[in-house]
C-alpha cells in the first residue's frame, strides 16, 4: 500500500514503466471513481439501514406485527421440517408404570406395638452419638403400651403379620404410616 | 361396636387402618421379605415347642393389606 499520492505515482511508473502524467492521470481517475463508488455505497447502506430501523421500530410499536413474524416462523419451520408424529397413542393402557418404582429405597424401621399401633420411621431419623451422649427417644409410647415388634425392612419389601388367629397379612412397607421417631407437636 | 382410632394423640396410625384385623386380633410375630422366591420357607416355632414349614406358595396366602 502506498503511503502517500507521491509514493503511489513513483510506485506505478517504477513497477509499470510509465510516465509521470500517465500516472497522475490513473490515481486521478481512480480517486474519483473510488469517491463516487464509496459515496454510492455508503448512501445506499444508509438508505438499507433507515429502512431496517424502521421496520425494527414498526415491530416494536405493534405486538400483533410481532406475533405474525413468529407464526411466519412458525410456519416456515413446520413446512420446512414438519413430519408425522411418531408415537403412538394407547387408549387405556398405561404400559408398564409401577407405583413401586416411584417409591424409594430406603432401609425402614417398622415397631409395631401391644396396643396395635404401627409406624415406618426412615432408619435416618436415627444417628450415631458421640461419647457421652444422651441418645435419643427413638420412640413414645402411650400409657401402658409398649414395643412388641421392631425391625429394619426395605421400603419396597412385603411385610408379613401372623395373628395369633392363624392370619398373616401382608402389606408393603412403604404402605405403613411414616412417622417421626416423634411426634411433632 | 368399638371403633379403630384413625390415629392416637401422637399421630399414630392404629393397625387396623392398615391390616384388616378384627379387635381382639394381635400380631404375634412380623417379618419384611424381600422377595417371594421358589425354594424359600417360612419355619414357624410356637411356644410349645411345635414346628413347621410353611408349604406353596406363600404370599397367595396373606390377607391383602386395608
Amino acid at each position: 500500500m502506498a503511503d502517500s499520492a507521491d509514493d503511489a505515482r513513483d510506485a506505478l511508473m517504477a513497477n509499470f514503466g510509465l510516465s509521470e502524467v500517465q500516472a497522475i492521470a490513473i490515481l486521478d481517475m481512480q480517486l474519483r471513481r473510488l469517491a463516487a463508488l464509496e459515496r454510492h455505497r455508503i448512501e445506499e447502506e444508509y438508505r438499507e439501514i433507515t429502512e431496517v430501523i424502521a421496520y425494527l421500530k414498526s415491530l416494536l410499536d405493534d405486538h400483533k406485527l410481532i406475533l405474525g413474524l413468529i407464526k411466519d416462523d412458525l410456519e416456515m419451520l413446520k413446512d420446512k421440517y414438519g413430519d408425522a408424529r411418531r408415537t403412538q397413542f394407547a387408549p387405556g393402557s398405561d404400559g408398564d408404570f409401577n407405583i413401586e418404582d416411584l417409591i424409594k429405597d430406603e432401609a425402614v424401621f417398622v415397631s409395631i406395638t401391644a396396643r396395635g399401633y404401627i409406624k415406618r420411621t426412615p432408619v435416618t431419623a436415627y444417628r450415631r452419638q458421640a461419647r457421652g451422649g444422651k441418645g435419643l427417644i427413638g420412640m413414645s409410647t402411650r400409657g401402658e403400651d409398649e414395643l412388641d415388634h421392631l425391625f429394619v425392612a426395605g421400603s419396597l419389601n412385603t411385610i408379613l403379620s401372623f395373628s395369633d388367629l392363624g392370619k398373616v397379612y401382608a402389606v408393603k412397607a412403604y404402605d405403613i404410616p411414616e412417622l417421626d421417631r416423634q411426634p411433632r407437636a | 361396636m368399638t371403633f379403630p382410632n384413625w390415629t392416637d394423640s401422637q399421630g399414630r396410625k392404629s393397625l387396623m387402618n392398615v391390616l384388616p384385623l378384627s379387635p381382639e386380633e394381635r400380631i404375634t410375630a412380623a417379618l419384611p421379605v424381600d422377595d417371594f422366591d421358589d425354594g424359600e420357607y417360612l419355619i414357624m416355632i410356637t411356644r410349645l415347642g411345635k414346628i413347621k414349614r410353611g408349604a406353596g406358595p406363600l404370599l397367595p396366602m396373606c390377607v391383602p393389606a386395608v
